[in-house]
């Protein structure tokens, strides 16, 4: 017979361990709590600054600015690890026939919307890489001698003044929130931390309670800066420097 | 037994796996307490349609009528179960019955589960107890651990968790909860978990455990209410340790 496994051995030793799909599976499922969802906790932290006016803000966003060789590590420690996730979470998602009509259990349901969240996090992502980050080197190409302005407290609240800009990031924030928490969740599985029906089902409530502060601190920031920055435009100021609150 | 109550069930049928599916409706007398079973074998006796056409009896399979063997697993209005062990008082008419979907058909209700078997025969689900002299008697068991290997051994290999899993379908070959059920139950018998790295091995490829999806459909499909789920968890930590260790070893 040719499946027994000393010869399944053989073939997975002489493809070489990069070959081996467990450790790529692995990676994607690791690569989701660290550094993704690390650093997604932190951005929640940094961005719930806004409370605290644009004085905070602006110096949170000048120290993260200012970390050295933040490029670097933007790049390895951010955009390699959410592309490598996505486009192995989209492989995934493909390969998963979903069945929810005939059988609508909850985990089934969690199923679903683990994939369907992701896929909503990477659109959400796309775009708001793109309104923040990249813009900021766009202007800095442009030769523009503030490319900062593109993510000041300022530019912000003008941004989540904007009712469908703001409408987008409130379904990106919740879609990512709950990718990770429910992920945290599949990860303890993954990894055999949570074993037990039972441990799994309080490790669910506890995952449910991160995803509402989580969410929540979200939310919170950008309501903030839409209420000043529907202010800003009710009162025409438009001084690049900071506002008046 | 004129103006009585009857059934009517609704039959997906399939010459073969190739051969394109079509219903057939039936109407049978209604007699208390009969299961599904008991309807295809009535309709068996007299094989004409419900608007009077004779037609072929349905295929099916059976053997212990008492839900043990697994072998007549099939879709009952869209969901699986046992046919033997599946009430009509407890479905909505018509009750529709389809093959299992994630097998190949064999005729009509009938599919080939030889997959399951196969994927058996690589996780080695056996304790290897054949040697050239007198092994003598194996270690004890605790019964705490008796009883809960247990639960796993009274797998019958109906195919419930593969059909109810997401993660199970034409374009994957997840080897499915039942055989990860398995590989938890040998590797915890004393004499079995000598070779516990072989079954690990098995499972450890782009089919294995990694497969799930977490979607614990199984649990809730499993006629044996088999832990499936903490069988799945359990394998993951097993499965990782594995492959650290392999990993730090060398080989
Ligand atoms: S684990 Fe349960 S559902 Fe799966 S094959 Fe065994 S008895 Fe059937
Ligand atoms: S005939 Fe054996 S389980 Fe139904």
């Amino acid at each position: 017979m040719a499946v027994a496994s000393p010869e399944n051995k053989e073939t997975t030793r002489a493809k070489g361990r990069l070959h081996d799909p467990y450790l790529w599976h692995r990676l994607h499922s690791a690569s989701g709590i660290f550094p993704i969802g690390f650093f997604l906790i932190q951005h929640l932290i940094a961005n719930s600054y806004a409370l605290r006016g644009a004085g905070a803000y602006n110096t949170v966003i000048r120290v993260y600015g200012g970390l050295p060789f933040v490029a670097v590590l933007e790049v390895v420690l951010i955009y390699i690890p959410i592309l490598y996730h996505s486009i192995y979470g989209i492989w995934i998602t493909a390969y998963g026939q979903s069945n929810l009509t005939r059988y609508s259990y909850g985990r089934n349901w969690m199923y679903f919307m683990q994939r369907a969240s992701g896929i909503i996090a990477f659109f959400y992502i796309g775009y708001h890489i793109w309104n923040t980050s990249l813009q900021k080197y766009f202007l800095l190409w442009q030769g523009n001698p503030n490319p900062e302005q593109a993510i000041s407290y300022h530019a912000m609240a003008l941004q989540m003044a904007d009712p469908l800009h703001f409408w987008i990031q409130v379904v990106g924030i919740v879609a990512v929130v709950f990718h990770f928490t429910n992920g945290f969740w599949n990860f303890c599985i993954r990894w055999g931390l949570t074993i037990s029906a039972r441990s799994q089902r309080l490790n669910q409530y506890g995952c449910w309670g991160l995803f509402f502060i989580f969410a929540g601190m979200g939310i919170w920031s950008i309501v903030h800066l839409r209420a000043d920055g529907m202010r800003a435009e009710l009162t025409q100021t438009s001084s690049a420097a900071g506002m008046v609150r | 037994m004129s103006d009585q109550k009857t059934i009517v069930l609704k039959i997906k049928r399939r010459a073969d796996q190739e051969s394109p599916a079509y219903w057939e409706e039936f109407e049978i007398p209604y007699r208390p307490a009969m299961n599904v079973i008991s309807c295809l074998m009535e309709i068996r006796k007299n094989p004409v349609t419900r608007d009077g056409k004779a037609t072929s009896a349905p295929v099916w399979e059976m053997n212990c009528l008492e839900n043990v063997c697994g072998s007549c697993t099939m879709l009952m209005n869209g969901k699986v179960g046992q046919s033997c062990a599946t009430l009509v008082d407890n479905l909505t008419q018509p009750i529709s019955l389809e093959p299992m979907s994630k097998f190949p058909t064999i005729k009509d209700l009938a599919v080939d589960r030889s997959r399951m078997f196969a994927n058996l025969k690589k996780i080695r689900a056996w304790i290897p107890i054949d040697g050239t002299y007198d092994l003598g008697p194996g270690p004890r068991i605790a019964e705490r651990d008796r009883q809960e290997a247990y639960e796993f051994a009274r797998c019958m290999t109906c195919g419930s968790c593969l059909e109810a899993c997401p993660q199970v379908s034409e374009h994957s070959n997840f080897i499915g909860p039942a055989a990860i059920g398995q590989v938890r139950l040998f590797n915890s018998h004393p004499t079995g978990a000598m070779t516990k790295e072989e079954r690990l091995e098995a499972i450890s490829g782009a089919d294995g455990v990694t497969s799930c999806g977490n979607a614990q459909n199984c649990v809730k499909a499993c006629p044996k209410q088999i832990p499936l789920t903490e069988a799945i968890a359990e394998m993951n930590r097993d499965v990782t340790l594995y492959k650290f260790k392999q990993f730090f070893r060398g080989k």
